[in-house]
């Protein structure tokens, strides 16, 4: 610390960054980063960074900009003032540093890892959320009635220990069957993954993960596969430059060996707009099944300034088998659930 | 906030009669028989703020003259289309804020829209200037660490902004962001001299 004369007294003043924590971030933070403080000063209760599963999974570039424009910039208290100011961009990137210090167990993923999640590509990054998965898709064949078949996906996912988190997965059929529409669940299915290898110094991630369906839907409509199938799967993520890269590899097993196995392939590529939570951002996947291919380019948006709520859309368009295979509008709902929604007051 | 809105309504009366001159101005002196508040208690940074501050809340010397007191004038119509009256020069698009001993220096001020606010301190110790409009919204919330450091940011088209430190709970400040800030003049002992100046409507 440097001396300066204030008055008749001789304050010292930080110059290293866990110095400055003391002097500037303890006042609400604490010292400790647990955010209890014995006379608060704010009206808020700051989060407590010694949480680790609060504060991993949330990206270097979100705390960054949250020190450099404040709470508002990530939808956060605007009782956390902005030092974009003050602060240059290497100390705030040393400070968010410090923060991750906070943190004492190791093991959990960074995230730095935690990408966008894409429409139909399996994200590598374990999470906390609740998804609404919408499929539309239109048939009009010449010399017979069009039909419109719809689908919805609702899945819950959560995290368990550090790395590992499980999903169960409903989906809802409303299929047109000239007729009569018919309305019937599907194959209900429940996976878990895991993070095998997440990178600490450059954003990597490799997850394997085992997915069950369980034939709760009926199987001469379509809506199920009659028997249990498993499918192990590899999720992967990485970036390049400012470019989102994912890919999932799965198989699908029938425990009813007469069904024959299904290879799946899908791969992202996608950017943000901006660095905000609410940022649009742009991708282009390609999903492959055994030898058809559908490219499906889409658009996704964070829906609150924390980015707990998202949305995306995109259009699956068959690349192979044109005169076979429909169009589909497919997207999604997302809730990061242990995120807050918006600021507290 | 309450003990501004009511020392507004005290100024209305003395202008309202001009509304059908071209040109006028008041003079007078804010009074009150309110009675100055007991000292804050500093319980941080007691080094730099000192060990209690006065409450600036209400500022009156022995006559009950007020400080920090800002007319709002109703019913006046435009002169042209900047707003001003003949002979007025429009006021300064950038005013300052400076944080010194745990206080907002001034405590209050009229500025006219959306002009540049130079916010600083003057203490080694971290200070946040955080303008608030009425309605809760916030205008910015900067961080001002060092000594010295001068950071500025746009006040917004119109309103009372609040103005408080994260850090230093006591501390209060006040911007009126209005049109009719061209003139307008606040001294520590009371109004005087203050121009009756357009607001944008006849409100």
């Amino acid at each position: 610390m440097t001396a300066l004369t204030f008055g008749a007294q001789e304050l010292a003043q930080p110059t290293t960054i866990p110095e400055m924590w003391g002097a500037w971030c303890a006042r609400c933070h604490a010292d400790d980063g647990s955010g209890k403080v014995e006379e608060p000063t704010i009206t808020v209760e700051p989060m407590d960074f010694t949480d680790c599963k609060v504060t991993t999974p949330e990206p270097d570039a979100d705390w960054e900009r949250a020190i450099a424009k404040g709470g508002p910039g990530v939808g956060l208290s605007p009782e956390m003032p902005g030092f974009e100011d003050s602060l240059s961009a290497a100390q705030i990137s040393a400070f968010v540093l410090h923060m991750r210090g906070f943190c004492k167990e190791t093991g959990w993923p960074s995230g730095n890892n935690n990408f966008p999640r894409p429409i139909i590509t399996e994200k590598a990054f374990p999470e906390n959320e609740f998804l609404l998965l919408p499929v539309v898709s239109h048939e009009a064949e010449p010399g017979s009635a069009s039909a419109t078949d719809v689908s919805l996906n609702v899945v819950y996912e959560r995290r368990f220990g550090r790395r590992a988190m499980y999903e169960v997965g409903i989906p809802f059929y409303n299929w047109d069957f000239q007729t009569a529409r018919d309305t019937e669940i599907g194959d209900v299915s429940v996976a878990i993954k895991y993070a095998a290898y997440a990178s600490t110094t450059t954003p990597r991630i490799v997850s394997f993960g085992l997915e069950a369906t369980l034939p709760t839907g009926e199987l001469y409509k379509g809506f199920g596969k009659g028997t249990v199938v498993f499918e192990p799967y590899v999720a992967a993520g990485a970036m390049l430059g400012d470019w989102y890269i994912q890919a999932q590899g799965k198989v699908e097993l029938p425990a009813d060996s007469l069904i024959d196995r299904e290879y799946l392939y899908n791969a992202y590529v996608g950017r943000d707009t901006s660095a905000a939570p609410t940022t649009w951002t742009l991708g282009l996947e390609l999903n492959g099944e055994n030898r058809d291919l559908w490219i499906t380019p889409q658009v996704r948006k964070g829906l609150t300034g924390t980015g707990a709520l998202a949305a995306s859309l995109g259009v699956s368009i068959p690349v192979k088998y044109r005169g076979e295979k429909v169009v589909s509008w497919v997207g999604y709902l997302l809730w990061e659930f242990l995120e807050p929604l918006r600021a507290r007051r | 906030m309450g003990r501004l809105l009511a020392l507004g309504i005290l100024g209305t009366v003395a202008c309202a009669s001009l509304a059908n001159a071209q040109t006028g101005s008041v003079t007078g002196t804010i009074t009150t028989t309110a009675k100055g508040l007991a000292p804050v208690r500093v319980t941080i940074d007691q080094k730099v703020c000192g060990a209690d501050l006065p409450d600036a809340a209400i500022v009156i010397d022995g006559q009950g003259r007020l400080a920090n007191a800002v007319v709002v004038l109703t019913g006046v119509k435009p002169f042209d289309s900047r707003g001003l009256a003949q002979g007025q020069r429009p006021a300064a698009t950038e005013t300052a804020i400076t944080n010194e001993k745990c206080a907002f220096a001034p405590r209050v001020q009229v500025v006219r829209p959306n002009a540049n606010v130079k916010t600083t301190s003057k203490d080694p110790v971290l200070h946040t200037t955080n303008a608030q409009l009425e309605n809760g919204r916030t205008l910015f919330n900067v961080a001002l660490p060092i000594a010295g450091l001068t950071v500025t940011k746009s006040i917004g088209p119109a309103g009372t902004v609040r103005l408080t430190c994260n850090t230093h709970p006591w501390m209060r400040g006040w911007v009126v962001v209005t049109l009719m800030a061209t003139g307008l003049r606040i001294r520590t002992r009371g109004i005087r001299d203050m121009y009756c100046l357009p607001p944008t409507s006849g409100n």
